[in-house]
């Protein structure tokens, strides 16, 4: 149990400490560590988290505490948030401390401006696994694209388009 | 000086009420910090939300970390740090708890499998978005694209990816010094600035 632990705190720290932006970067970082190498998760159950971190309030990367969850109950919840939310903290106050003499240096832009676009890697990354276990009709695959549409051209708030596919599913997909 | 109890309660709020992703999670802290509790200015906040943008993790941690650390220093940014997590910590736990035993009903199953499907749609919006604001040229393009290949087609490990790239990014896509458009310099300072 206390190796679980802090092998789980020692990989979201570590998650945490090299994916900016939050949610949607650390998301794909998760699913590769836990449901692909690890099998500690199916993706099915992946999907439901991000289900949920987008339900509760706050910013998504709180669902690491559903993946958190899953492999050690509570304890594990709770080292899973910590590990992963430690690192902005120590980085976001040791920044404030600083800021003046770190604002102009372009190296620090530019190694961000790489680490962002890799997360666009990231992303398409988690997608494949992800829809190979989720879209599997006709159906579920006009539910993607409805998703896809409305979040990427339209950018609507995924909030409303999850919920609707939600409900839909209810009735037709049980 | 703003107390620790109050910075508590006020980031235990926003981390309550705050829903609807990153945008609405900052405009909420503005709101509060700027508007009603007037404890910085526009501009103070501004910058606050830019060192938050600039450090890992989300967005809205970061601001509320950097915002409440110059309100009350290390104490005060560590209590609203806490505070803002707590409540999404909690809920996502206690749903993570209650999830099993609702999925047994068929029509929990259904909906998560129609909301699983929307997932990997939004998925794809969100990449699309991602990659039309940051991808601006060919070398951009190429890191976005050698590290897509790394991990989807090699299942190169994820934080070794992000290493490299913020190596490929300081070697790179370092921002090229434009000369001053008033002054007499040209092309030369181009070349000379690299």
């Amino acid at each position: 149990m206390l190796s679980t632990l802090l092998s789980l705190f020692v990989t979201t720290f570590g998650i945490g400490a090299l994916t900016f932006g939050g949610g949607y970067a650390i998301l794909p970082v998760l699913q590769y560590q836990y449901v692909s190498k690890l099998h500690l998760l199916t993706a099915q159950e992946f999907a439901t988290g991000i289900v949920i971190g987008q339900m509760t309030p706050g910013p998504l990367t709180t669902m690491v505490a559903f993946v958190g969850y899953r492999i050690a109950h509570v304890p594990g919840g709770i080292v899973a948030s910590v590990g992963i939310l430690l690192p902005a903290f120590l980085a976001a106050v040791g920044v404030a401390r600083v800021y003046h003499r770190f604002q102009d240096v372009s190296g620090v832009k530019a190694a961000l401006r790489g680490i962002s676009l890799a997360v666009v890697g990231l992303l398409v990354a988690a997608i494949i696994p992800l829809a190979r276990d989720m879209v599997t009709t006709l159906f579920t695959l006009a539910l993607a694209v409805i998703g896809f549409v409305s979040t990427g051209p339209w950018r609507k708030d995924p909030v409303w388009v999850l919920l609707a596919s939600g409900i839909v599913g209810a009735f037709l997909l049980r | 000086m703003v107390s620790l109890a109050e910075l508590f309660w006020t980031y235990f709020r926003i981390g309550l009420l705050g829903f609807g992703g990153p945008f609405s999670l900052v405009s909420i802290q503005q709101r509060t910090a700027v508007d009603q509790k007037k404890w910085l200015t526009e501009a103070e906040f501004a910058e606050c939300m830019g060192i938050g943008s600039l450090t890992p993790g989300p967005i809205s941690s970061g601001t509320a970390a950097v915002t409440a650390y110059r309100l009350r220093g290390f104490s005060g940014a560590a209590v609203a740090y806490f505070a803002f997590h707590l409540p999404a910590v909690v809920l996502v736990i206690i749903l993570a708890a209650t999830w099993r035993q609702a999925e047994t009903f068929p029509w929990v199953r259904g909906a998560l499998r129609g909301v699983g499907a929307a997932v990997v749609g939004v998925l794809c919006g969100v990449a699309l978005n991602t990659g039309r604001s940051l991808i601006k040229d060919l070398r951009s393009g190429l890191v976005a694209g050698g590290a897509t290949l790394a991990l989807a087609a090699f299942g190169v490990n994820p934080i070794l990816v992000m290493a490299a790239a913020a190596l490929t990014g300081v070697l790179l896509l370092r921002p090229v010094r434009r000369p001053e458009p008033t002054a007499s310099a040209g092309t030369d300072d181009v070349k000379g600035g690299q």
